[in-house]
């Protein structure tokens, strides 16, 4: 579960699902936004799994509302 | 070398008992001078964390390890009569926070075992929750004493986990190190977490000079930075300061969106408001980094440290338990939480 390793010819980018969690995207990715604009973003950064968040696309722990 | 109060390092304290009393008067005379400390019992009441003398001696030497003390000799450092009382102090303090968390002894020694443990824990804990009553129920004035109180901590947000990074390797040193650039604002002095809580005290109106809360704030505000600094002071403790990290970067995102709605509630503005929206996003990154990439890499290289993770994971949670009950009574009670 550590982070995956690059090897040489292995896409730059990888994403990590987490267990009922966000989406841990690792690289340099451009996030397009739905209004088409480029979203400032962090690298790494957690993408939104669940669909609650008040951050979308981005993830800010909502998911774990509501769960026992 | 003495400190002068010009340098910005913090003033000593008023003492509270025999403990701060010795220390605090033996800190203000030269490092040779030390009848006081060679001769002095330490006692410290149980438990340790709620003992008022004790936290304030013990954060007092602690101090001399991050940016001293107005007016005491840089040498106090590691003078070896000091180190004798402090060293005392947080084998009580370890011993009454292993009895308080006694299920770390349970928790299990693979990667991801210990990931899911923490997960389910944090889910699963039932402190009760400061951020909600301070959304939806604290006046201006609480705002103020619950900024002071955190402000021990928050003021040196991030130094007690940088004593980390050496004692870690591989990938979870370079998790460690990435997560603290986030905290230290990527080594620009304005995004610094450390400054954006001057800033939102100043923006409160309270005084953020470091060290200024310290006299007004009671054990359980002092002992949650002395247990992260002990964490981070002893290699030994190691697995205890990546889990107390880890549980701070774990409940983080969602209390700071209602402290932010609390603060915006009660008249504050957005320089108040911007360290505690600046964590929501950046925290719900660090829990995944630090569970994933920090942890399971150091529990599967060192899986006796699984324990001591568990411990410094339920320390911060049941500390956290202790500071915010003590609040929401002092508060409901119509009492002041900080201090006479």
């Amino acid at each position: 579960m550590s982070r995956p390793r690059l090897e040489e010819g292995d896409a730059p980018v990888t994403i990590v699902v987490c267990e009922d969690g966000p989406l841990l995207v690792h690289g340099e990715v451009t996030v397009i936004g739905e209004g088409g604009e480029p979203l400032p973003t962090r690298s790494p950064m957690v993408l939104c799994r669940c669909g609650k968040s008040g951050n979308k696309p981005f993830c800010d722990a909502t998911h774990k509302v509501g769960r026992a | 070398m003495s400190n002068d109060a010009s340098t910005r390092t913090q003033a000593l304290p008023s003492p509270r008992g025999p403990l701060s009393a010795a220390v605090i008067g033996a800190l203000r005379g030269a490092p040779g001078e030390t009848l006081a400390l060679q001769q002095l019992t330490v006692h410290v009441a149980t438990p340790a964390y709620l003992d008022e003398d004790a936290m304030l001696a013990l954060y007092v030497a602690h101090e001399l390890h991050y940016r001293g003390l107005a007016g005491v000799d840089d040498a106090w450092e590691w003078h070896p009569h000091l180190l004798r009382v402090s060293r005392a102090i947080e084998q009580r303090l370890e011993a009454d926070l292993r009895e308080l968390t006694p299920e770390a002894a349970d928790a299990p020694t693979d990667a991801d075992g210990i990931v899911r443990w923490l997960a389910a824990t944090v889910a699963g804990d039932d402190g009760p929750s400061l951020a909600t009553w301070v959304q939806k129920h604290a006046t201006l004035d609480q705002v103020r004493e619950y900024l002071a109180h955190r402000s021990i901590v928050q003021l040196k947000e991030a130094d007690p986990q940088t004593w980390l990074i050496p004692r870690l390797a591989d990938q979870a040193k370079g998790t460690a190190i990435q997560v603290q650039a986030d905290e230290y604002g990527g080594g620009d002095l304005a995004d610094m977490h450390s400054e954006l809580w001057a800033q939102a005290m100043r923006g409160a109106g309270v005084d953020d000079t470091e060290g200024s809360a310290v006299d007004h704030v009671p054990a359980i505000s002092l002992a949650i930075l002395v247990a992260q600094t002990m964490f981070g002071l002893h290699r030994r403790l190691r697995g205890a300061g990546a889990g107390f990290f880890t549980v701070v970067e774990m409940t983080s995102s969602l209390p700071m969106r209602r402290y932010s709605r609390g603060m915006r509630r009660v008249g504050l503005g957005a320089d108040v408001q911007r360290y505690f929206d600046e964590h929501v996003e950046a925290d719900a990154l660090h829990e995944q980094l630090m569970l994933r990439e920090l942890v399971a890499p150091l529990v599967a290289a060192e899986p006796e440290q699984a324990g001591l993770v568990a411990f410094g994971a339920l320390t911060c949670l049941r500390l956290d338990a202790l500071f915010a009950a003590h609040l929401i009574e002092s508060w409901e009670a119509g009492r002041s939480s900080l201090v006479a």
